[in-house]
């Protein structure tokens, strides 16, 4: 596996050295004039012969399917699974890298961060046939209205078409971290939407039947329940492996072991909790510990006065109360990581929260019921819901008992994923009153600093928190164009979020998928679909496949 | 001629008031009352007979955490089996769930929940549908033409489905599912009342009302909703068993009551996995309460509908 914290080094950097026309793309003429910023972005591994696809694989998601999920415009929550399988974007997190160049085969930035220019592949179609060419891409991104648009587009001077392959973005002021946004994972602005259908059937209609220039066409869905795809042979990078491909909402965890050990399913997701152990034990199935990301608890409305988290000390507390050795050991069998960072150990520029930048959190229910004491709780109190994500619904009820035992508490409010991803996109907005715990997890690449600008400042699209310290840091952060004094800055942040307990780090996330015997190549070279970095789900699909 | 001797007429009466009880008591469906009487029991008596709490981990002993975890201390041990099998305690009766939370306690809570949420429910289902079919079948007319109207698009709505409707538009919550409960089952009782008053408005006591000037209200208040709670009654303890299976589903769902309460509908659903791994206590026991609980109130709702009916008592 790739996955591990040294690929984090080999990940896009932008340095402070300028070089000219230095990009690591394919050999071709630069399409900016002047100095230009050095990219690391990675060549896209290409198949010379085009076999065919074969086999049906059968998806069990662990969660309800937002037909929303389909249409990049709107980007928000678990969507890239399928952007992944109907879409492709420019570059996008791939094997090879964080970065790596998929419709366009060049981009570049210039060295003042003014400008970015990509050049398309030649010959780019659609699956309907149509070509894809730089109006789409000028399209989607003024049309994007999914998450980070109004910084996207407030930095926007204008978009200029230089031919039907070659497209430049001018920027009002510096826009240092424009490639970390339009990076496929980032936000959904990447993800070329054509032009002609999307006018044509409508928001409602491509969301019905969406269209893309990805490795796999939209067939059908049942709403909420399946979605099918078939290959499409004619996807400029190879073919893909497997015919067809049917994701299947499946929320229960013993459904989807059932269908496992059926046949009925070829791939399961989150097979964490209860029936981990099973999955261990089965010597028909091979399993990916997938480690994504920390998950954190949050206190949406925490800075107002009224609320009781507005104490640090009961935030502390909250911390404090929990048993994140024995929660990992009795949710993960012991293989996730108790840690004290919220963001994830594969994200460029984060802290590590195992110790070596971060103290993994103490278990200290005492010293926990004495801080509420001293916030004037002696007695704790009950807060209106916990939230937690679905479906790991057993695992906030092993947090809860622990809150409980130092005496907050309280009751979960169980939210279908679409409903808790919608929310909790909202931030702070997405929960009414100030006496709620959210639960929440988010692998998103593009560097800490993504992260931060979305959670944790003030104007954040989903923000939780808001404090002037970390606001003037941040207002540092984006007045600066140097790389280094940037990620100090973004380090700093950090230690702020997590000395203040504004979020509050649970464990490192294992989110174990597993596959059946069907799925090729045998043994344990299976991996090799999980190390794309930062990837929850093993993208991309098109390298996927299963026996006959 | 016979002689009573003096002093037995006493001992008589004794005896034919015991007789008169015995037939009483022989005659009233004793299964049903004793089970729904010893579930209301331990739903009102669960802080006193339950052995642990409903929420927390029952504090293991050194050698329980020695034999799970290989360590002296632990917070708890989860998934204890009943005491009959190997690992199972007596202080632990019918085992543990997975946070270590006697199960027996969590049932003796969720009977609690389970009953307040369907009786209740219920309870407000009857009053609002009795009252819609009082007025809707009494004052006829447009009153009738737009009451029923709506009762009949509601009874089209298949009430599982639109319970899961209505809870999320709600939310979770115990008082939540009262309120949806109510709102799905309404229209059962405004339907079968009419039809009841459109007869009891003829009868002559009614006619003899309206000639004496007596108010409608008071007409439909002294003469009508006495004269329909038979059968109030008898729907009323139908659809008791059928609010429980609702509530059960719901919260099966999650979209019923949120956790950690416990009711038997969750207790179920969390323990979903469990089947698989041979953990059948956590799955059983509940299950096993909430066909207790239907089958008697629908075994009693049965016999009350056989005797409030005259004609079908005589048979």
């Amino acid at each position: 596996m790739v996955k591990n914290a040294f690929a984090i080094l080999s990940m896009l950097t932008l340095t402070c050295g300028v070089a000219w026309g230095q990009g690591a793309a394919p050999a071709t003429k630069p399409i900016l004039s002047g100095p230009l910023a050095k990219l690391d972005i990675k060549d896209a591994q290409t198949s010379a012969s085009r076999g065919t696809p074969k086999g049906t694989l059968n998806i069990g998601l662990h969660f309800g399917i937002d037909p929303g999920w389909f249409d990049p415009l709107g980007y928000y929550g678990a969507a890239h699974q399928f952007y992944y399988l109907v879409h492709d974007a420019l570059i996008k997190p791939m094997p090879q890298g964080e970065f790596t160049y998929s419709l366009a085969e060049r981009a570049e930035l210039s060295a003042d961060f003014r400008r970015a220019a990509f050049r398309l592949r030649p010959g780019l179609k659609f699956q309907d046939g149509h070509p894809l060419t730089t109006a789409d891409v000028k399209w989607t991104y003024e049309n994007y209205r999914g998450l980070n648009f109004k910084q996207l587009q407030d930095k926007l001077e204008n978009i200029e078409i230089v031919d039907d392959r070659t497209i430049v973005f001018h920027f009002k002021a510096p826009f240092v971290d424009f490639l970390d946004l339009y990076n496929g994972y980032g936000s959904g602005i990447g993800w070329i939407v054509p032009r002609h259908y999307h006018e044509r059937v409508g928001k409602d209609g491509f969301k019905a039947r969406p269209m893309g220039a990805g490795p796999f066409k939209f067939v059908s869905q049942e709403a909420g329940v399946q979605v099918s795809f078939e290959a499409w042979d004619q996807y400029w990078r190879r073919a893909p492996g497997v015919k067809t491909i049917n994701v299947k909402a499946i929320r229960d965890l013993a459904a989807r072991m059932a269908g496992l050990e059926t046949g009925e399913l070829d791939v399961a997701y989150g097979m964490t909790g209860k029936l981990l152990q099973r999955v261990m034990s089965d010597p028909k199935l091979r399993w990916n510990p997938n480690f994504t990301a920390p998950w954190h608890l949050v206190f949406p409305g925490y800075n107002e006065s009224s609320s009781p988290f507005h104490d640090q000390r009961v935030r502390q507390a909250v911390s404090l109360a929990i048993n994140r050795a024995f929660l990992v050991k009795q949710e993960t069998q012991g293989i996730g990581k108790p840690w004290g960072n919220w963001i994830s150990h594969e994200t460029r520029d984060a802290l590590r929260g195992d110790g070596t930048d971060l103290p993994v959190p103490a278990y200290d229910p005492a010293k926990a019921k004495q801080l509420l004491a001293e916030a004037g709780y002696p007695n704790g109190f009950d807060f209106d819901w916990y939230v937690p994500f679905a479906p790991y619904y057993d695992m906030a009820e092993r947090v809860l008992n622990d809150l409980r035992a130092v005496g907050l508490r309280s009751k979960l409010q169980m939210l279908d994923a679409p409903a808790y991803m919608a929310q909790t996109s909202k931030g702070r907005k997405g929960f009414p009153g100030n006496r709620t715990i959210v639960q929440r997890i988010d692998p998103r690449p593009g560097g800490a600093k993504e992260l931060i600008r979305l959670y944790a400042v003030c104007g954040g699209q989903a923000s939780y928190t808001c404090e002037p310290r970390i606001e003037s840091l941040w207002t540092r952060h984006e007045a600066s164009t140097d790389v280094a004094e940037r990620d100090r800055l973004s380090k700093e942040i950090q230690r702020v979020i997590i000395d203040g307990y504004y979020l509050v780090p649970l464990y490192l996330q294992p989110f174990v998928h597993a596959v059946t015997q069907k799925v090729l190549p045998e043994g344990e070279a299976v991996h090799r679909y999980w190390d794309t970095q930062n990837a929850p789900f093993p993208w991309p699909w098109e390298v996927w496949e299963v026996k006959g | 001629m016979a002689t009573i001797p003096i002093g037995a007429e006493g001992r008589i009466a004794a005896v034919r008031a015991a007789r008169r009880g015995y037939r009483v008591l022989r005659e009233l469906p004793m299964v049903p009352l004793v089970i729904l009487t010893v579930l209301a029991a331990v739903a009102v008596l669960a802080p006193v007979l339950a052995p642990h709490g409903k929420l927390d981990p029952v504090k293991p002993t050194r050698e329980q955490c020695v034999a799970k975890f290989g360590a002296g201390d632990c917070p708890y041990v989860d998934n204890a089996p009943p005491f009959w099998s190997a690992g199972g305690r007596l202080d632990t009766p019918l085992g543990t769930d997975f946070l270590g939370r006697d199960v027996l306690s969590r049932l003796m809570y969720g009977a609690r929940i389970s009953l307040i949420v369907a009786l209740t429910g219920t309870l407000f289902a009857g009053a609002i549908g009795t009252v819609l079919g009082v007025l809707a079948g009494y004052m006829g007319r447009w009153w009738d033409q737009i009451i029923m109207r709506i009762t009949d698009a509601w009874l089209t709505l298949p009430s599982l489905a639109f319970a899961i409707l209505l809870s999320s538009v709600r939310g979770p919550g115990l008082w939540n599912v009262v309120l949806i409960l109510a709102l799905v089952f309404w229209s059962r009782y405004s339907r079968a009342v009419r039809g009841e008053v459109l007869a009891l408005r003829e009868r002559d006591f009614v006619k003899l009302a309206e000639i004496n000037g007596i108010g409608k209200l008071t007409i439909i208040r002294r003469h009508l909703i006495p004269n329909v709670m038979n059968t109030v009654m008898v729907l009323f303890s139908l659809q008791v068993g059928v609010a429980v299976i609702i509530e059960a589903s719901l919260s099966f769902l999650g979209v019923g009551v949120p956790p950690p309460e416990p009711s038997w509908g969750l207790l179920m659903a969390q323990e979903r996995e469990s089947l698989l791994e041979g953990r059948w206590w956590l799955e059983v026991f509940p299950g096993i309460c909430i066909t207790m609980l239907v089958l008697s109130a629908n075994m009693l709702g049965d016999w009350l509908r056989v005797h409030l009916d005259p004609q079908l008592r005589n048979r």
